[in-house]
């Protein structure tokens, strides 16, 4: 065998183990190795993209071809964008705005109301959650709040997805949404309060 | 590696998708913080300009006799304080656009600006610029033909 064509392909052999070995790096220090090699930024899709299958159709209801189109876009700014990636900030949070603002503008042009499609564990979640800070009792445990959450104003919607659904902190849905980490808890809180009224109202609860 | 993922990694390189240069990123943030800059300049500017108009309208109002002289003195200060309040808001806008700019509380960064506009135009003022640019503009007018008498 040409001894060239040899190292390379132990050169080879190298990078793909360090790429293997990258998997369990840090999104930031993925992104730094993404710019110099787009093996590294398949790790980060391949990390993100279930979660993002998930984020989205939460969000916005759509199908699942269009939830498919928005995620590919999400992947290609975040691509496109990766040198202004601010390192202040957690990869996740980053690539979460750029998803929510791709939802929101895929929703601008249907210009349709979302709605939420929960699973009944993140749902029996939500449900405790309101229990705990409101003292309602155990009577949520169980009840469906996918109407009550889709009539939500698409502000609250956003918090509550991203805090039970997402289970985000307070410090990192004010990066997704941009807005201060204040007004995120008076939203959430907010939000609750609204829910259960609306839960109330319904003879969902007494 | 998923489908969804592979085709996405394709898709990438179909479409011959860059990573947009740092430079841009740079330049895009300096202009964020340069047009904020600049607006609290501005603001600065004509909030001493407002404040010369004011004080010399201290002695003006004794000496204008007729009310359609005061209507315009009064007009011509409205107008730099609209103008102000331009800059307020342009320089309000500015900040949220900034890195860090959503962390703070709308009303908080309101105030900063205001406040920020307000001292630096009190300092202009007190250097006497705004005088100097209230009388250019009036020799301006007045050469034009705008003054009236």
């Amino acid at each position: 065998m040409d001894v060239s064509l040899g190292m390379s392909m132990i050169n080879q052999d190298n990078s793909i183990k360090e790429a293997a070995k990258a998997s369990d790096a840090a999104d930031e220090q993925l992104v730094v190795l993404a710019l110099k090699d787009d093996r590294y930024y398949e790790i980060i899709v391949e990390r993100y993209e279930p979660k993002l299958r998930r984020y989205v159709p939460r969000f916005i209801h759509c199908s699942d071809a269009d939830a498919q189109d928005i995620i590919q876009d999400v992947f290609i700014n975040a691509y496109r964008n990766l040198n202004g990636f601010d390192t202040d900030l957690k990869f996740s949070s980053w690539l979460y705005r750029i998803a929510h603002n791709e939802a929101v503008s895929h929703l601008r042009r249907l210009s349709a109301r979302p709605t939420i499609i929960m699973e009944d564990e993140t749902f029996e979640a939500l449900a405790s959650e309101l229990n705990t800070e409101t003292e309602v009792g155990n009577k949520l445990e169980g009840i469906k709040l996918h109407a009550a959450i889709g009539r939500l104003d698409e502000k609250y919607r956003d918090v509550i997805v991203l805090r039970y659904l997402e289970e985000k902190s307070y410090d990192e849905i004010s990066d997704i949404l941009r807005k201060p980490s204040g007004s995120v808890s008076s939203l959430i809180t907010r939000a609750k309060r609204i829910l259960l009224k609306e839960l109330k109202k319904n003879a969902i609860i007494e | 590696m998923s489908e969804t993922s592979k085709k996405i990694i394709e898709e990438i390189h179909n479409r011959n998708v860059t990573h947009r240069p740092k430079w841009y990123f740079f330049i895009k943030n300096i202009s964020v913080w340069a047009l904020l800059a600049a607006a609290i300049f501005l603001g600065a500017l004509t909030m001493s300009i407002e404040e010369s108009i004011l004080e010399a309208g201290v002695g003006v109002h004794g000496f204008l006799s007729s009310s359609f002289f005061l209507l315009v003195f009064h007009g011509i200060s409205l107008l730099w304080l609209l103008c102000t309040m331009l800059f307020v808001v342009f320089a309000f806008l500015n900040l949220r656009l900034t890195k860090e700019g959503y962390r703070y509380r709308a009303w908080w960064i309101g105030l900063g600006i205001l406040l920020l506009i307000v001292t630096f135009g009190l300092l202009l003022s007190r250097e006497g610029v705004g005088d100097r640019i209230e009388s250019a503009v009036e020799h301006t007018s007045l050469s034009h033909g705008y003054g009236g008498h």
